[in-house]
Parts: structure tokens; sequence; C-alpha cells
């Protein structure tokens, strides 16, 4: 084998080498990505659905002063324990055209993105 | 010789560890992204399942509440009534179901004096739980001073309207003859057998409206006596409840009067949605 056939050999041997550690690299990665994607979007789905179902369990009688009960509930999630990574944002009050209070909505981060859960009481 | 050895040996079967570990690996990766992907994929599409479901059922609470507007313009209400029927007819698919809740003995509603009254305490001994309501607006000219308290401290103003009007307590469709002759004792009316007589062919006859006038007439009280912030023709409180595919939903929708006591509107007051497609 001529010395140049050999340094061929070497040079087909590196590109190949470093194309196959690329590959593995880029699909390592990828896959690491959909992981944590797939467990976001779990989470965040959970969360909301937490938060929806907290607003549903809100009590309004007719006989209370809606307002006191929605100054409580709201204090109450802002100051909700959540996962790390989840925050609070802010907790809004919906009123109708009568200036009734008629729902709430949530502000709420997972990391960098921002959503908001709208709930009718 | 050596060669054809070789070539011999390659087709046999040839592989590197190295290769073989990579292989493997991969596979592992592969196979494990999937398993997740779709365990997360189920619970994801259970929650969509979830939302849309609960979202259909409020949004035919919420029609269902408009079409309660329609009862503003009925005189009495009772099982006859035209808007009821045609509520009945449009949501039959969903199994729905509607009942007066507020004609009944509220012991939240009522005066203590009356609530004892002897009358009202043999009515509940010989109904008990089945006479009894929890919904219903407090009229303001029978109702205790240290309720009115209550609220004016809950609600931190003087005036309480509305959960306190003047609208009647009960529906006269929806009591029951001794419930009748109970509030007719307490407001000292005469003849009483006699009279609910009268009343009971009324109430059967669904061709007319059943008015005050007309009770006023039978009894023989004037339009202004105190029996009728007991008894009208209207129900403040409704029950409904129904199904849909995946959700049982129970609500309360009341009856909102105005300053002048005139209906101003019918609105859901309290609700229950219970999803049956289990959690997540």
């Amino acid at each position: 084998m001529k010395i140049s056939e050999v340094l061929i050999c070497i040079a087909l041997f590196i590109l190949v080498s470093i194309a196959t550690a690329e590959c593995f690299i880029v699909f390592n990665r990828n896959y690491k990505n959909t992981v944590t994607k797939i467990i976001d979007v779990q989470k965040i789905i959970t969360f909301d659905c937490m938060l929806r179902e907290r607003v549903e369990k809100i009590e309004m009688p007719y006989w209370k002063n809606k307002e006191r009960i929605y100054e409580k509930e709201r204090l109450a999630l802002l100051e909700l324990n959540t996962e790390k990574d989840f925050a609070i944002v802010s907790v809004e009050k919906v009123i109708n055209m009568e200036d009734e209070l008629v729902g709430v909505v949530i502000v709420w981060k997972y990391k960098d993105d921002v959503f908001e859960t709208k709930e009718r009481l | 010789m050596m060669c054809l050895k070789q070539k011999k040996d390659c087709s046999d079967g040839f592989s590197r560890p190295a290769a073989m570990i990579v292989i493997c690996v991969l596979s592992l990766m592969i196979i494990s992204v999937s398993m997740l992907v779709v365990s997360k994929q189920k619970k994801i599409i259970a929650y969509k399942t979830m939302y849309v479901s609960k979202r259909e059922a409020k949004d035919i609470l919420n029609a269902l509440e408009i079409d309660f507007q329609a009862l503003k313009e009925e005189v009495t209400d009772n099982l006859e009534n035209e808007t009821l029927l045609s509520i009945l007819a449009k949501y039959a698919q969903y199994n729905i179901s509607i009942r007066d809740v507020s004609t009944g003995i509220n012991k939240n509603v009522l005066p203590a004096k009356l609530y004892n009254a002897e009358p009202v305490q043999e009515l509940l001994e010989k109904y008990g739980e089945e006479i009894k309501t929890e919904y219903g607006w407090l009229h303001s000219r029978h109702v205790d001073s240290d309720v009115i308290k209550a609220l004016q401290k809950e609600f931190g103003k003087e005036t309480l309207f509305p959960p306190v009007n003047q609208f009647p307590l009960y529906n006269i469709y929806f009591m029951n003859e001794d419930f009748i002759k109970t509030v007719l004792t307490l407001h000292a009316v005469k003849n009483i057998e006699e009279k609910i007589s009268q009343l009971r062919s009324l109430l059967h006859d669904t061709s007319k409206f059943l008015e005050k006038k007309d009770i006023s007439a039978i009894l023989g009280i004037s339009e202004n006596n105190a029996l009728f912030d007991f008894i009208g023709t209207k129900t403040t409180f409704w029950s409904v409840a129904f199904n849909t595919e995946r959700c049982r939903v129970e609500a309360v929708i009341a009856l909102f009067v105005d300053e002048k006591n005139n209906i101003k509107k019918y609105t859901v007051v309290e609700k229950h949605i219970t999803y049956a497609g289990g959690t997540l």
C-alpha cells in the first residue's frame, strides 16, 4: 500500500468517525430536548388543570360577599406553593357589564414562558 | 489461500463490539423516548378530553341560563309552563331535570318567631327533610335583625339588595296542601279547608294563569296582606341537573329582582360539574 493510500484511508477514517460522532451527538441532544419538552408539556398541562380545578372549587354562595371571597382566594392563589420553575404572576378578576364578578384570569410562568388560565366562577 | 480464508470469515458474519454497543445504546434511547412519548401522550389526550368535556358542559349550562331568561315573561311558574316545557324538550337529550328548590321551609330565611311557630314545627315534623330547603331570598319585612346585622357586616353596607328583597318566598304551585294550610293558618285565614279546595281547582286549571288577585279573592284578603310576602306564583331558585357524554352537571339558577321588585334576570348561582372520565 502506498503512503498516499494510507493517508487517504486515515483521512476517510477520521471523516467517517467525525460524522458518526456528530450524528450521535445531534441525536443525543435531540433525544434530551424531546424528553425535556415532553416532560415540560405534561407539567404545564398538570399545572393548568390544577389551577382550573382550584378555581372550580371556589364556592361563592349568593348570600356572601363575592368580592371578599375573591380577595381571599386571590391572595391564596398568589401565595400558592408551586413546583420549581412555576410562578403565579397575577390574578385578575373578570367583571361583566353590570359590574359583577363573573370570572378569574390567572397569569403564570413556567421557566420563561407566560401562560393564562381563564375560568368562570 | 489466505485471501479465500478471509472471505469465508466475512460471509459467516462479522461485527465489532463497539458497533454493537452503539446500536444497542441507540435502540435503547429510541425505545425509551418512544415509551415516554406514548405515556405522556396518553395523559395529554386525557387532559384534552377532560377539558373539552367540561367546556361542553359549561357551554350547555350557559345556554340553559340564557334560555331561562324567557321565564321573566311568564306570569306563573308551574310544570305546564311553556318556557319550562320548551327547555325540557330542548335539553331532553341531556336527560335534564328541573325542580323548584326555594319553595320550602328555610331556617336561614324565616324569622325565628315564624320558624318556631307551632304550625311550622308540625309541618316539619310531618314532612322532615322533604319540606326543608336551603335556597331562598330574604324578605325585607320578615327577617330577624341579627340576620340583617350579620349580612350588613358581610357586605359592609347598609343596603342589602339583592339578597334581601320583597319578592314572595314560595311558589304556590309547588306547595303541598299542608304547606299552604300552614301559611294560611299563620295569617289567620278563616275557613281554610273550603278555601284550599277552591285554590286546588284553580291550581289544577292550566288553561289560565293564577294571579295575585285570584288568590286574594278566594282567600278574602286584600292584595296588600302579608300573606303575599310568602305566597306567589313564581319560583326564585331552580335546581337543574343534566348529563353530557362524560360530565354530570348540577346547578342552581336564581331569579334576581330589581329595586322595583320586577324580575331582572336569571343567573347561575351555584354549579357542580363532575367529570366521569377519571382523573389525570
